[in-house]
């Protein structure tokens, strides 16, 4: 019996090593690939510059996409600094442990990429004084012209009167529907119309509203509520303000926690002619070098719509989610970077930062699908940096959509730049309080918990949070 | 009269291990239940899940997935080395310190004691740092090392020595057995049951452990299963997976089930 | 003088026997240790600030650490006694046969190997709101339990600590057991003691090393018990579960590596006032026995 069982386990053992022998093999040959990029994709007319600095990155699987894809495009245009991207891939959500243990021990990365995804407690590092000030690094490196940038934007990143983070990329949603039927089911838009009274007449509607489920800690930033103080450790959740925030969001998303979309209030996806529903469509903005902002969107959503609404014979009308005083458009900012302060490599991790928030990236990235605002812009391109036209490739030049805004009405366009002339960025606030935020749709929700106790329940948790 | 006061013990005896039985083999026999459905495969009800049978999920975890395997192999790596290694150097500590007069031995059982007690995120700072100096960052000896000599070993051991007979110890001295001869033909038969406990305890610790590969390990193909275990496995997988990596321990337990039963002989 | 070459002679082979585990100790654990004690008493990630006991007064009038420190006082109350007494009956009922013995040492060791997820999962599915519990419930007839409600996240937290880290003891348990000879209870069943009576007068007093051995390894396995309770509740759970884990693992991602050291000195010094009683009560014990 003693041997049967022994010979059991070694043969376990012998499978194991062999698998894991094979697994090797590929691994190292897809390892070369992909990350050891600088040989193949050189471009041999710039000179080589040797700084000999090494920035070290970590992400976690569901922000490789972008990062990978940035630092393939930094290696291939800045010269003389070595990329060590680490990626976590062991399921956890954030790279939290794996950061802590790693600042802790002065051994952090240099650039550490900010995102709902992968970096939750943002505000403890910047409080302990982990993060950099960029504006110290650029009166001494000066590589980020501030004037090409959009002024509110980068604003966000001052915290605690400190420039901290670096925005990279942000979003809003807007809304695209037909007129008639906006106006024919009542509901409020546009100009001056508040949060509350764009969800009332919403819920009060038959129409579909918003075609895909969106989560309580993102529609708080999307509405640009500032409740929660994490310098102060204090959370207003009994002002007036958020409970009808929380009861419009309730209305409107019902039964996102409990593992269903809400049927009434969310359309059918793609469009037709027979549907009059407002739907949601995506846009992300991203600020860079040159003063015309570039404009990538869930394109053919949009492109689509307003053909077919106008083809219908309807008129289109662009709209936005309300800010809670209806004076502006909240943007959520998706991505953004932050420099350790105790980098040995200051001057790359400013590279980095620039190249990150610059034209050659925005321009050719395979990923985003650049829009030009209208074509004027397209063909007044101009390198800031180098002083010479960007080389546009046929690629680049067939990817990018055609769709002239001139075209349509002036009105439609005008609601449209009404949106971007309005971003308003609300004051950052990391990921984890916000979960309280979440926590309070989950529990009326999933657990029929009446609106006041929940509310009343997670103000002492994320107070707990705060003073810990 | 007489039969019934002893079949009562006997039933009642029986009863508590069915009840034991029932609770401690529910979690593996649903498991198992559910590994034999097809993969990605919600279970409802009974006869749904028959019409359902399949070894699917099996396939699925060790043919098309080659990190499940190497998941377990370095789990097992990690949990056999740090087993042997502790016990090795735990067996003539806690001998020494129990049996022979050493000045301060109890002042430095007493360190023992607090290093087992403290939590181990106070550890993890320092052991990170030590690793980094030496560059081991990465490696599984980072893990491995730390744990070979922690003192969870020495205090159990110690406390298995005390129930070696003194006397049987200083007849053997005084017919001229040297110590270590002491301790090897003595000391561990006669706190063999113990030697077996812990050394099963060390290796249920480290076959579970969790925190430390996260932190010193960044590479997926040296990360341990326990670790890995959620990315590895999909919605529809999970119950296989975790019925073989049950298998391992399993067979250990298998092994040294002889041991203890033998032990109980003498009882 | 010869004497005291004599008895340094003696000492030697046991301090080689000692030499490895200290040498390894002192290298890995204590000599880190000490560098890092001065951590207790600054402040701050890169440049660190010396404070003094700061770290430990503002402990003091911290909610956070009031409240885990109260729970997890509760939590031991309750589940560090309900640990040590259920495997030690079943021990006791198991070390008579030899075949319920290996049963149940597979049985009780079951929930320790299995990978977390899949215990939770399986209890989850037990406990959950439409679980089987409580539809077994309502199939009786009694009003179901909210299984998310303040009341019973703690009784899961006791009953999940119960069901995974009862093998433990039982092992240690079965191992003390194990060498009290058969004879004294034949001795004592001859002089007309009943099986309660030996329990106390044999069982008890001798198998104190190994009562002091499962109190200090339950201490160390309710450290462990943060990942079934991450599971439960996350790294806020409610108010009844937040205990100390999770305390100290939170200021860990907060980087309060500070603060969590000064916690755990403050832990370290109770546990050791406990086990020092404990201690001396093995000690008074075994002399008498």
């Amino acid at each position: 019996m003693k041997r049967f069982l022994s010979a059991i386990l070694a043969i376990i053992m012998i499978l194991c090593s062999l698998a894991s022998c094979n697994d090797a093999q590929s691994e190292e040959t897809s390892a070369e690939t992909t990350l050891s990029i600088d040989e193949t994709t050189a471009k041999p007319e710039k000179p080589e510059v040797p700084l000999n600095q090494t920035i070290n990155i970590m992400c976690n699987t569901a922000t490789i996409d972008l990062v990978e894809y940035l630092v393939k495009g930094f290696k291939s245009t800045v010269y003389g600094v070595k990329v060590n991207l680490t990626v976590l891939e062991d399921g956890r959500n954030g790279c939290e442990e794996k950061l802590a243990a790693d600042v802790l021990a002065q051994n952090g990365p240099d650039i550490f990429i900010i995102n709902d995804e992968i970096f939750f407690n943002t505000y403890d590092y910047i409080k302990s004084g982990v993060f950099a000030d960029i504006d110290e690094l650029n009166a001494v490196y000066d590589y980020l012209r501030w004037d090409n940038y959009n002024q509110d934007a980068m604003d966000y990143g001052i915290v605690d009167g400190k420039r901290v983070i670096f925005p990279i990329f942000y979003s809003f949603p807007i809304l695209i529907g037909m007129k008639e039927v906006l106006d024919a089911e009542g509901i409020k838009y546009g100009d001056g119309v508040t949060f509350k009274e764009f969800a009332e007449s919403c819920i009060a509607s038959s129409m579909p509203v918003f075609d895909r489920p969106e989560y309580a800690y993102r529609f708080y930033r999307s509405v640009g509520l500032e409740v929660i103080d994490e310098k102060e450790g204090t959370a207003d959740f009994e002002s007036q303000e958020f409970r009808d925030f929380m009861e419009c969001y309730v209305q409107l998303f019902p039964n996102i926690y409990n593992g269903g979309y809400n049927d009434l209030k969310i359309s059918h996806k793609g469009y037709t002619n027979d549907l009059c529903g407002a739907l949601l469509a995506e846009e992300v903005l991203f600020y860079s070098t040159d003063r015309y902002n570039y404009q990538n969107c869930n394109l053919p959503i949009i492109d689509t719509i307003i053909t077919a609404i106008i083809e219908n014979g309807n008129t289109p009308v662009i709209t936005y989610v309300p800010t809670m005083d209806g004076q502006g458009v909240a943007a959520r900012v998706e991505y953004a970077l932050a420099i350790n302060s105790n980098t040995q490599y200051p001057e790359a991790c400013m590279q980095f930062l620039r190249y990150a928030s610059s034209l050659e990236y925005c321009a050719d990235d395979e990923w985003h699908r650049p829009l030009f605002i209208n074509n004027k812009h397209r063909e007044a391109i101009k390198d800031v940096f180098y002083g010479e036209e960007l080389e546009v490739s046929a690629d680049y030049k067939k990817r990018s959509y055609s769709f002239d805004y001139e075209d349509l009405d002036e009105e439609i366009l005008g609601s449209y730049y009404s949106i971007i002339n309005r971003l308003y960025f609300p004051k950052f606030v990391s990921t984890d309080p916000l979960r309280q935020v979440a926590n309070i749709s989950w529990e009326v929700d999933a657990n029929g918990m009446s609106l006041d106790e929940a509310i009343k329940k997670y103000k002492k948790q994320l107070e707990l949070f705060l003073t810990e | 009269m007489i039969k019934v006061k002893r079949i009562l013990p006997r039933v009642g005896l029986f009863c508590l291990m069915v009840l034991v039985g029932l609770i401690c083999f529910y979690p593996m026999v649903s498991l198992l239940f559910n590994s034999v459905l097809k993969p990605n495969y919600l279970p409802r009800g009974l006869l749904s899940r028959i019409s359902h049978f399949s070894l699917g999920q099996y396939y699925e975890s060790l043919f098309e997935n080659s990190k499940f395997l190497r998941g377990l192999l370095n789990s097992a790596l990690m949990a056999f080395s740090i087993t042997l290694g502790q016990i090795a150097i735990s067996i003539p500590a806690a001998f020494a310190l129990e049996k022979y007069k050493i000045p301060g031995k109890e002042i430095l059982f007493g360190v023992y004691l607090i290093l087992v007690l403290l939590p181990y995120q106070v550890l993890q700072l320092p052991h990170y740092l030590l690793m980094k100096e030496w560059e081991l960052m990465d490696t599984q000896i980072s893990i491995i090392l730390p744990n070979i000599f922690s003192t969870i070993g020495v205090c159990i051991l110690r406390q298995g020595m005390r129930y070696v007979d003194n006397s049987v110890l200083d007849a053997a001295k005084i017919d001229g057995c040297g110590d270590f001869r002491l301790l090897s033909k003595m000391a561990i038969p006669g706190a063999a049951p113990s030697i077996v406990a812990a050394a099963l305890l060390i290796f249920l610790d480290s076959w579970n452990m969790v925190e430390a590969p996260k932190i010193f390990l960044t590479s997926v193909d040296k990360m341990p299963i326990s670790v890995i275990f959620t990315s590895v496995s999909g919605t529809g997988r999970n119950y296989a997976m975790g019925v073989l990596c049950l298998i391992i321990p399993f067979l250990l337990f298998g092994l040294f089930a002889e041991k203890l039963k033998s032990f109980i002989d003498t009882v | 003088m010869k004497r005291i070459f004599i008895r340094m002679k003696r000492i030697i082979p046991p301090l080689i026997m000692l030499a490895p585990s200290i040498v390894g100790v002192m290298i890995l654990y204590i000599i880190p240790l000490i560098n890092n004690f001065s951590e207790c008493f600054t402040e701050g990630v890169n440049e660190k600030v010396y404070v003094g006991f700061k770290n430990f007064t503002d402990l003091f009038s911290n909610k956070a650490f009031a409240l885990a420190v109260g729970n997890t006082l509760r939590f031991y109350a309750i589940a560090i006694p309900a640990l040590l007494i259920i495997p030690l009956l079943l021990a006791l009922a198991a070390v008579r046969n030899k075949k319920i013995s290996s049963f149940c040492t597979v049985a009780m060791t079951m929930p320790i190997v299995m990978p977390l997820v899949s215990v939770m999962l399986v209890l989850d599915s037990f406990f959950v709101s439409n679980g089987f519990l409580n539809s077994a419930l309502e199939w009786l007839g009694m009003t179901p339990i909210d299984t998310h409600g303040d009341g019973f996240s703690f009784v899961y937290l006791v009953i999940v600590f119960v069901f995974r880290y009862s093998g433990y003891n039982f092992l240690l348990y079965l191992a003390g057991r194990v060498r009290i000879k058969k004879e004294y209870y034949e001795v004592a069943a001859l002089d007309g003691a009943g099986s309660v009576r030996s329990f106390f007068k044999i069982t008890l007093p001798l198998m104190m090393p190994t009562f002091f051995l499962t109190f200090i390894v339950t201490i160390i396995n309710s450290y462990k018990l943060y990942r079934e309770a991450y599971w439960i509740g996350g790294d806020y759970p409610n108010e009844t579960i937040y205990m100390i884990q999770h305390f100290i693992n939170n200021n860990l991602h907060s980087l309060n590596y500070h603060r969590l050291a000064a916690a755990s000195v403050l832990i370290l010094i109770v546990t050791l006032v406990i086990v020092g009683i404990l201690f001396f009560i093995q000690s008074r014990v075994e002399v008498e026995s």
